[in-house]
């Protein structure tokens, strides 16, 4: 009896140990938020377009979760670019940027029609230590369209940094478009410009 | 498999955004004025150092937690500096990242584009709608499955011209399970069986596959964005390869190219605007997402 509570406790202890330091793998720290995202957009509560603030209050945290802005908005405006910002000015930029992608995918997701929609999750390649890809596919009624996440490990969590629609890289495409902005236009005018987009977007 | 359609259907813009031409440059082929690389990789450690003492400036905000947590939590350290270099890196080197394409012809493009931006919201898109109320989604995807399925031995040639057989085959057993089990093509039973939905291949992508670069990128009337490479391929694949050329009656022959390309816009109605709406710069932001979808169709 005594050996067998011993066992338990070593055992226990093991154990303890383990989760402690056990990682989620990129694909498994996604997927349950994912799954969740869908879930919200199913929702039949929320088809009522009044009722679209609350199903946005409820997507954004869960987003925000999984997605690195930060990153994203760094990567999309290269390193010539970053370094001509103020820190100020990256701040506003990274949240200007952020509202332009939330106003842009998560709006657009709210309008979508997920009733048939499925999302399934097919493989993660792990690139390095700290960069993961995840591929998935959305699959609807008319069209099935291949979604792969590029991931990275920081402080022991994976966020994205990258979206692959049908192998087009959506965050790379903002890349020449800032650089085109920013041959005739300096950082605050591009600021302005897009907080000027997302505010068009948000009196509609 | 119906992705294959797509190649033809290119008469919107919206729809060639995730459809037409062909576009690729590898750093071998045929030499074309490269636009100037956007960044320069080159990075002096005296750079990199400033970058760093930059973000330890920024000053952090712990009176709303909230915002602390997501921006403190992600201030840049030299272990992001580290990373962001090892993605640019692989840019660099990758085949995929470094391509671009040359735009010689901007002002022509760029008016092509107002044009082609005009005549979708005033004409396609109207008529498009029009045509997707009326007519029942069954049908409609039966319209598309003909029309894919007529296009198949297009793009059987095209897979032979690139040497690639099994492709070529899986093309022809899917031409004979839809002519015959699919009557006339109308069903599509081949989708069920992967081996019988090889990428679509197209004369712009053999010409590539040639070692024929892009060419400067082109916007045409109508069909939207291009490369002079694409454009070619194009012409050859809808003219030359293309079975309703040889239809009795231009009449006719112009008929069933005007209805695939309505039928096929009535699925794609809205692609355009989301492009715009998630843009700060449309024009470019179609070129790139163009020029990268070739180059992965290319290296499928």
């Amino acid at each position: 009896m005594k050996i067998r509570l011993t066992v338990t406790v070593v055992l226990g202890l093991l154990l303890g140990t383990a989760i402690g330091v056990y990682a989620a793998t990129a694909l498994e720290t996604i997927k349950a938020p994912i799954d969740e995202i869908v879930t919200i957009l199913k929702d039949p509560q929320y088809q009522d377009g009044a009722r679209k603030d609350q199903q946005q209050a409820q997507l954004w945290p869960i987003i925000h979760q999984i997605f690195d802005f930060n990153l994203i908005s760094r990567i999309a405006l290269t390193r010539n670019n970053w370094k001509k910002f103020t820190p100020e000015q990256r701040k506003a930029f990274t949240n200007a940027f952020t509202g332009l992608l939330k106003n842009t995918y998560v709006d657009k997701m709210q309008g979508g029609d997920f009733k048939d929609v499925s999302v399934v999750f097919i493989e993660e390649n792990k690139l390095s230590e700290k960069k993961s890809q995840v591929s998935s596919k959305i699959i609807s009624r008319e069209k099935e369209l291949s979604v792969s996440y590029s991931l990275r490990l920081k402080k022991n969590r994976w966020r994205i940094y990258e979206v692959e629609v049908e192998d087009v890289r959506l965050i790379k495409n903002y890349r020449e478009q800032f650089n085109r902005t920013l041959k005739t236009s300096s950082p605050a005018e591009l600021i302005q410009q897009i907080e000027k987009k997302v505010a068009q977007r948000d009196k509609q | 498999m119906l992705n294959s359609l797509k190649q033809l259907a290119i008469i919107f813009m919206l729809l060639a955004l995730f459809t037409a031409g062909c576009a690729h440059q590898k750093k071998q082929s045929i030499s074309l004025v490269e636009l100037p690389s956007e960044t320069s990789h080159q990075k002096t450690t005296e750079q990199a150092s400033i970058a760093i003492a930059e973000t330890k400036q920024t000053p952090q905000d712990v009176s709303d937690e909230r915002i602390a947590d997501e921006f403190t939590d992600d201030e840049f350290t030299d272990d992001d500096l580290d990373f962001l270099d090892e993605l640019d890196a692989e840019d660099e080197t990758s085949e995929r990242e470094t391509v671009s394409v040359s735009d010689p012809l901007y002002s022509f493009n760029k008016a092509m584009f107002h044009f082609n931006d005009k005549f979708y919201f005033w004409l396609a898109k109207p008529v498009a709608q029009g045509y997707k109320a009326v007519i029942p989604y069954e049908i409609r995807i039966s319209f598309r499955n003909f029309f894919s399925n007529i296009f198949s031995p297009v793009r059987m040639t095209n897979c032979l011209l690139q040497g690639k057989f099994t492709r070529a085959g899986a093309e022809f057993g899917r031409f004979f399970v839809n002519s015959t089990a699919g009557v006339l093509g109308f069903g599509d039973p081949a989708k069920n069986f992967p081996a019988l939905n090889p990428p679509p291949e197209d004369m712009g992508q053999t010409l590539g596959i040639y070692g024929i670069g892009n060419g400067p990128y082109l916007v045409l009337p109508i069909i939207g964005p291009s490369t002079l490479r694409d454009a070619l391929g194009m012409f050859t694949d809808r003219y030359l390869f293309n079975p309703f050329s040889y239809v009795d009656t231009s009449e006719l022959s112009m008929g069933l190219t005007g209805t695939n390309y309505l039928n096929e816009a009535s699925f794609k109605i809205g692609d355009y605007e989301n492009l715009k709406d998630s843009a700060i710069e449309p024009y470019e932001a179609m070129r790139d997402f163009y020029i990268q979808y070739r180059n992965n169709q290319l290296n499928d």
